[in-house]
């Protein structure tokens, strides 16, 4: 079943595929004989480990939680949807939304406990989305448990060895988007020099006092691969694999704790970003923000820019991925050679990218975004049709009644398979609309994403502004989830 | 999908295909760019403007690094650090543009046009009347115990206007003045706008910050207050100027020019700043007469001291 069309020659050779590991080569290179000077800076390396060590567990944990609760409760795919909305706000909005809303309660919430904070509440989903199909076929084993007489937390111990695998491999992934991840420590940490390293790197880039600004981002960036590094060995499996469970009970209580906990995150966010939108803060009179946000020439360029840039990443890609689908080989070695571009923190393809093409004609401008992208995103776009659907079957009955390999695919294969094309283009439109750990390092003036923009106006004081850009970002991200959510994820 | 990308790809032809481009690397404040660049475009609609906007610390990185790795971008310089311009003219990467327009005062446009000063902003202390029942008079009242934790300033290696503060109020008090500050609990923001944003939601109560800033919060219905110190409000030099490397040299002189027509000053004027052209309008609420003190940015030396001293990271 797996080579149908034997004989095929592979689209290309394996040569490029390597050549896409250069940006990180290079990075290595180049970062090598500065390591030693920016050990300077271990500090913030432990304070990277530390944070995204804790907030790995705290994600774990309340994923776990929410993956018992929906269990118990028997939660389907409408509230389930609900938890995902707050995963598909992008994370610096959810950073931002949670520090309006508890610095409408007097709370300021910068420094280390509101990253930890912000990154719990949008990755828990995330965590859950993972844990659930593997919990779902151990939900037996508890009730096996109480027949032996083992109730309450014991029944941790009887879940927790075979769920062990499970737990390491998403934790790695939640870890490497935790280390990587740059918004939240943007919004939440800068303001109060709380850095990670991501934050940092981008803080030595800019600075006015730094002899070699590409050098020691460079140097901040191994680092960071270095920490990544253990992460990877466990061979994180990666998020959008479904399995059922048959839901073994359905208790409304669980249910409804499950709904209010979705609400809740959603409301943590959503609230102070309505507040600072749409009310002056000084007299509490409605004055809405958005014309004023969108009055703004960054905010509009930085949408357009947005946009084409998701739009032009999402199609290419998912065309892409349907060119290569009749190959299955080359589809999985393509997307296996770009699942480092994806898995490793966001930082260090942009650093190397930076080191790669700084000289050529490409830097400095959308092109080079466009390239950091595409490299960024192919692995969850190629997974999304590697998985799923198997269409060969009938592809090889249309080969036996005459039609041509090429035809075949496009009269049989194709339409079969445009339900998970479109779920991946939708997934790439929506996490490269509101990018901003490439964007923020590889911009140029002109080309600014919407990520970068919302980030400037809220370095510039512009709070009211960064909310409604924030409040727009997340509202499309919700449609594209609702585009997404036809056929389940 | 197809028609779509073939859109983007006409749209990012169409910017290049604009009669002139026009990169302008500055601090100034990005709603006021915004209005500027709006105004100029009015006059010459063709021009596509691009504005790259940071912090004065993060453009001068930026045009170090861009001139490290041999290729600078923009076309005008405009933020709060003299003595880069200086250390730029020095080296021939200034274009001369002389003070042609008529009443402009020449001791704005030092070295015969290599850069001007095209509007004036103060540092001077803000105040939140909610949380401050005695304003401060002069700089040396901020060490008052009653203002104890209520104090904050910009981070100098961000904020040009910060980086004048700590240069001029150390060179007259001494950096002894802000090591009592920071006994008196002074806390360092990013920039002058968010700790704007922070002084008017009563986060602090005093603030070392730029006049301007201040205006533009008060109009919007901020419980703020300024006092421009007895002793001298400083002065901080924010001069634009064309480097030598601009492509677009005509159309770079041509905004510089623009900024001290009278719709330009004019609008300085109402977003808070003093304008230089004479017979151009006060902004609103500011008092006639300022005392200032010439701003000196401070340099590498008392820069590395000043973060010693609050332990910033650069």
């Amino acid at each position: 079943m797996k080579r149908v069309a034997r004989g095929e020659p592979l689209p290309w050779g394996l040569l490029p595929l390597g050549a896409l590991l250069l940006p990180f080569l290079v990075l290595v290179a180049q970062g090598i004989p500065r390591l030693g000077g920016a050990l300077a800076a271990w500090d913030v390396a432990l304070n990277s480990l530390l944070l995204a060590l804790v907030g790995t567990l705290l994600v774990l944990a309340l994923g776990l939680l929410l993956a018992a609760l929906a269990l118990w409760g028997g939660v389907g795919r409408g509230l389930e949807a609900l938890l995902f909305l707050s995963f598909y706000i992008p994370p610096f909005v959810t950073g931002m939304g949670l520090l309006f809303t508890l610095q409408s309660f007097g709370v300021a919430l910068y420094g280390a406990k509101g990253i930890l904070l912000a990154w719990t509440l949008h990755y828990a989903p995330m965590a859950y989305a993972l844990l659930r199909p593997a919990l779902g076929p151990l939900w037996p084993l508890l009730r096996a448990a109480r027949v032996h007489g083992v109730v309450g937390v014991r029944r941790l111990r009887v879940l927790l060895p075979p769920l062990l695998p499970s737990l390491l491999s998403a934790g790695g992934l939640v870890y490497l988007a935790l280390l990587g991840n740059f918004g939240v420590p943007a919004v939440l940490g800068l303001p109060a020099r709380v850095y990670v390293l991501p934050t940092l790197a981008y803080a030595r880039l800019n600075s006015p006092l730094s002899p070699d600004p590409i050098g020691e981002a460079a140097a901040l960036g191994l680092l960071l691969g270095l920490l990544a590094l253990p992460a990877l060995l466990l061979r994180p499996r990666p998020l959008l694999e479904a399995a059922s469970e048959g839901p073994p009970s359905r208790k409304p209580l669980y249910a409804l704790l499950f709904a209010l906990y979705a609400l809740l995150s959603l409301g943590l966010a959503a609230w102070g970003l309505l507040r600072e939108a749409l009310f002056n803060p000084y007299t509490g009179a409605l004055e809405p923000a958005f014309a004023a946000a969108l009055a703004l020439p960054l905010v509009v360029k930085g949408l357009g820019n947005s946009a084409f840039l998701a739009l032009a990443t999402a199609s290419l890609l998912a065309l892409l991925a349907l060119a290569l689908r009749p190959f299955p080989q080359a589809l999985a070695r393509a997307r296996q050679a770009l699942d480092l571009h994806h898995t490793l923190p966001g930082t260090l393809l942009a650093l190397g990218l930076t080191l790669l093409l700084a000289p050529t004609p490409l830097y400095a401008t959308p092109w080079l975004l466009l390239l950091a992208y595409l490299l960024n995103f192919a692995s969850p776009a190629f997974r999304a049709l590697e998985a799923g659907l198997r269409v060969e079957a009938q592809v090889a009955a249309a080969r036996v009644h005459g039609l041509p390999f090429w035809r075949a695919w496009l009269r049989v294969g194709y339409p079969l398979l445009l339900p998970q094309a479109r779920g991946a283009f939708f997934l790439i439109f929506s996490l490269a609309l509101s990018e901003i750990t490439l964007s923020s390092l590889l911009y140029a003036p002109g080309a600014e994403t919407v990520g970068v923009a919302v980030l400037g106006a809220l370095n510039g004081g512009l709070y009211r502004e960064a909310a409604a850009v924030g409040l727009i970002l997340a509202a499309l991200s919700g449609l594209a989830l609702l585009a997404l959510g036809r056929r389940g994820w | 999908m197809g028609a779509q990308r073939l859109l983007g790809a006409l749209l990012f032809l169409g910017l290049s295909l604009a009669q002139g481009t026009l990169t302008l690397y500055t601090s100034e404040v990005l709603a006021d760019v915004n209005a500027l660049v709006e105004a100029f475009r009015r006059e010459k609609p063709g021009v596509e403007v691009k504005v790259f906007r940071s912090g004065t610390g993060e453009v001068v990185a930026k045009v170090r690094a861009e001139l490290q790795a041999g290729n600078p971008q923009a076309d005008l310089l405009w933020f709060a650090n003299e003595d880069f311009l200086k250390e730029l003219a020095s080296k021939g990467l200034l274009r001369r543009i002389p003070p042609t327009v008529p009443g402009y005062p020449v001791q704005y446009a030092p070295g015969g046009g290599l850069y001007h000063e095209v509007r004036l902003l103060y540092n001077v202390i803000g105040l939140n009347r909610q949380r401050i029942a005695r304003p401060p008079a002069l700089w040396q009242d901020l060490l008052r115990p009653e203002y104890r934790g209520l104090l904050a300033m910009p981070d100098p290696n961000f904020s040009g206007a910060a980086l004048a503060t700590v240069g001029t109020l150390g060179g007259r008090f001494g950096m002894e003045f802000f090591a009592r500050l920071k006994e008196s609990g002074l806390k360092v923001e990013q920039s002058n706008p968010v700790l704007q944003q922070k002084l008017a939601r009563g986060e602090y109560g005093v603030a070392i910050t730029t006049d301007f800033g201040l205006r533009q919060e008060i109009a919007k219905g901020a419980p703020l207050e300024m006092v421009y110190p007895r002793d001298g409000a400083i002065l901080v030099p924010t001069p634009v100027a064309v480097p030598a490397w601009s492509k677009s040299p005509e159309l770079a002189s041509r905004f510089l020019r623009f900024l001290l027509s009278p719709e330009a000053q004019a609008i300085f004027a109402e977003r808070g700043y003093y304008p230089v052209m004479p017979g151009a309008p006060r902004p609103k609420g500011a008092p006639e007469r300022v005392v200032a003190l010439q701003g000196h940015f401070a340099d590498a030396a008392t820069l590395e001291r000043f973060n010693a001293l609050f332990g910033l990271r650069r």
